[in-house]
């Protein structure tokens, strides 16, 4: 086991624009006013920033290939920029690239930044692509609700769980994050929902119904980093420090190993759970968690993923869900900001956007929306790919000696 | 084959120019009387004659013509014996043109004895009439499906919009998300095209691992094997399901698009589209059976792209 880069960095600055279909924006303007944000946060000059990461998810419609869109757009002082896509996961990584660089001492302050423009493909979803010749061959180019509704079925099928109760206990997780989203100001979806109108709504792909699905949305998020030392002297005084950051990626055992994966959780998200919990010294997450922000591009994704964070007991998650236990004001809440389904999922930002209010719930800065009861560690788990075949990561955020 | 004869006419029945959509058909009554009564019905005589034998004696015979009365008319001039004539299957299938000699001959296939006679004719500017005789190794003939389990797959559709939508007929605006480029693949369909056109997986060496398509590193996670794998025919093998969908959203000629991940009886694992399918027939563990299908269509390059689906095995078969 790897020693770890527990509080070896510190975020300083954070932005994040509002999220939605931003028809007057491109991912140039985009950016600029997450930086613009982030920058004042951290109360720095542009000239002190060593390297830059930019995530893309669909670099076709968005920004185009390369470091150069960011370096352009911020007028960056000729830094390194590297930029990284993988899958949905993108913000993640990302950040974990500005991060290692600071962690490792090649530079002293690195910026994140994830962007998408995604409302310039002329309809709602993801733009369909090739995923190589070989592939496009004999792979199956689902949609994505297709893709994630699969798992919906071989989970009832393992743990007994009935039509009904996990469809409402879906329903509940959309619901959840409806009342999350009308509080932030800068979320996509501000629409408080009840559960009827989720039960009732058309069906995306069996047995996704509508509510069960994120949208996709323009937008942008970044973050600044640092060292805990250069922080402090940046005057932030208790700053948010990166506890641990893992990233488990598949290899084709789910897709190709007949009778091993069942597909009813997710292989990879298990494993960087465990990676990231001992990273941080996590030990009891259940107890230890304060708040959570997940991939919930699907509601089925979100209610799966509270057993693969080992938060719920394999089978038990729906229970944990209806009881309440994720609200807001539960337990251990997910989606405190509305989560992709409220706040929005600009692919390449999302990674970024979960750190963000992490950030600021950590810091007592989210407003409305800020959970009272002092959280000191929060939990962001950003999935790229399809439950078959994925790319998972995990980021912990948390205070001094948390 | 024991005996085949051959008459070459001009007689323009019906005809179809390169690019028209229909046949132009000449008076039906013409066709039997000139046509299936006289130089069809001549050849098989001519055939007999050939063989030294009579007509009469033929245990199976497949005249291909789509008028059910045209048959019986030949059958009488010629003196062939009812239960000898193969059914056409007009009214199942339709009538499917240069292929139904060869689906008569197949029904023949799967009736005849060892000894017996098969006549299988050809119709059309002119007529080939073959004659076979069954060996004794017809009786340990097992097809791998038979026919009447085939036809008997088919899906009774009365949406007349969506037949002509899949002849081509009807030119639909499909949508945005129709717009990926299939872009036919040439290179690389010919490196993989026994996986592609054959279903091939791959069977390792040193583990037992069966998986597709084949790869350098085994996928077996207890075994990082290299370059141990071996063909391993995967088409023929019944699939259970393990997880599906049943998509609105993407795009497809025939919405929803019913998929799913399948692990293989014997060994390996499919994430495939699924042909043929109601969805009350679709759940986790279900029996289903790999079809050579059209995957896809390079509409800027008309080159149909093929992969096998999966179809359900009704119950009671296989």
């Amino acid at each position: 086991m790897p020693r770890g880069i527990k509080d070896k960095v510190a975020i300083v600055g954070m932005g994040c624009t509002r999220f939605g279909e931003r028809w007057e924006d491109d991912a140039e303007s985009l950016m600029v006013e997450a930086f613009d944000e982030a920058l004042g946060d951290a109360g720095i000059d542009v000239s002190r920033i060593d390297a830059a990461w930019l995530g893309v998810g669909f670099e076709a419609q968005s920004t185009g290939p390369s470091g150069i869109p960011l370096a352009s757009a911020l007028r960056l002082p000729n830094v390194g920029v590297s930029k990284v896509e993988n899958y949905c996961a993108t913000g993640t990584d990302s950040f974990r690239g500005a991060v290692y660089a600071v962690a490792s001492g090649a530079a002293d302050i690195a910026l994140a930044m994830g962007v998408e423009k995604l409302k310039d493909t002329g309809y709602g979803g993801l733009p369909v692509r090739s995923r190589g010749l070989n592939f496009d061959m004999y792979g199956v180019t689902g949609s994505a609700p297709g893709n994630f509704a699969q798992i919906a079925a071989p989970y009832r099928s393992k743990h007994g769980v009935s039509r009904d109760d996990l469809k409402r206990a879906m329903a509940h997780v959309s619901v959840k994050s409806h009342a999350n989203g009308a509080k932030n100001p800068k979320a996509h979806l501000r629409k408080a929902i009840d559960i009827e109108t989720v039960l009732g709504a058309p069906i995306i792909a069996e047995p996704l119904g509508l509510f069960d699905c994120c949208g996709v949305s323009d937008g942008a998020a970044c973050a600044i980093v640092t060292t805990p030392e250069i922080a402090r002297h940046l005057g932030k005084t208790d700053p948010v420090l990166v506890k641990a950051i893992q990233l488990a990626t598949s290899n084709g055992w789910e897709l190709q190993h007949g009778g091993g994966w069942d597909g009813t959780y997710f292989h990879t998200t298990r494993i960087a759970a465990s990676k990231a919990y001992a990273e941080a010294g996590v030990t009891d997450p259940r107890k230890q968690i304060d708040l959570m922000e997940v991939h919930d591009c699907f509601s089925i994704t979100e209610l799966v993923t509270m057993e693969d964070l080992f938060i719920s007991d394999e089978g038990a998650a729906w229970k944990d869900i209806l009881d309440g236990f994720y609200d807001a004001d539960g337990s251990v809440p997910c989606q405190i900001d509305g989560g992709l389904k409220c706040f929005g999922h600009p692919i390449g930002a999302s990674g970024l956007r979960m750190i963000y209010e992490n950030y600021l719930q950590l810091q007592g800065r989210a407003g409305e929306r800020q959970r009272m009861d002092g959280p000191k560690l929060a939990l962001s788990h950003n999935l790229g790919g399809a439950p078959i075949q994925n790319v998972s990561a995990i980021t912990i955020v948390g205070l001094q000696g948390a | 084959m024991i005996a085949s004869h051959s008459v070459t006419i001009d007689f323009v029945d019906h005809f179809r120019s390169t690019g028209e959509d229909f046949d132009y058909h000449w008076e039906a009554r013409w066709v039997r009387d000139e046509g299936h009564l006289r130089i069809l019905a001549d050849a098989v005589t001519g055939l007999a004659e050939k063989a030294g034998i009579t007509a009469h004696a033929i245990e199976h015979v497949a005249l291909p013509i789509a008028s059910g009365g045209a048959v019986k008319a030949i059958a009488r001039k010629l003196g062939l014996d009812d239960e000898a004539l193969i059914d056409g299957l007009g009214a199942k299938v339709g009538d499917i043109g240069t292929g139904q000699p060869l689906l008569m001959l197949a029904q023949a296939l799967e009736r005849a004895k060892p000894g017996e006679r098969i006549l299988v004719a050809g119709f059309g500017q002119g007529a080939d009439v073959l004659l076979f005789e069954a060996t004794a190794a017809i009786a340990d003939f097992r097809p791998y499906r038979r026919l009447p389990d085939i036809i008997g797959d088919g899906v009774a559709d009365e949406n007349y919009h969506r037949f002509l939508f899949h002849r081509g007929l009807l030119d639909l605006e499909r949508g945005i998300r129709a717009e990926l480029d299939q872009k036919q693949p040439g290179t690389t369909l010919y490196r993989k095209r026994t996986a592609v056109l054959g279903l091939m997986g791959s069977r390792c060496k040193k583990t037992g691992t069966v998986q597709f398509p084949k790869s350098k590193v085994s996928v077996d996670p207890n075994s990082r094997a290299m370059d141990t794998q071996e063909d391993y025919p995967l088409a023929d093998r019944v699939a259970r399901i393990v997880s599906y969908t049943a998509d609105a959203l993407g795009y497809s000629p025939d919405p929803p698009t019913f998929y799913g991940t399948l692990d293989f009886d014997g060994g390996g694992r499919i994430i495939t589209e699924f042909a043929d399918v109601i969805a009350d027939e679709v759940e986790i563990g279900r029996p289903m059976r790999m079809v050579f299908r059209i995957k896809a269509t390079d509409e800027q390059r008309h080159f149909t792209k093929y992969f096998w689906k999966a179809v359900p095995i009704a119950k009671g078969e296989a």
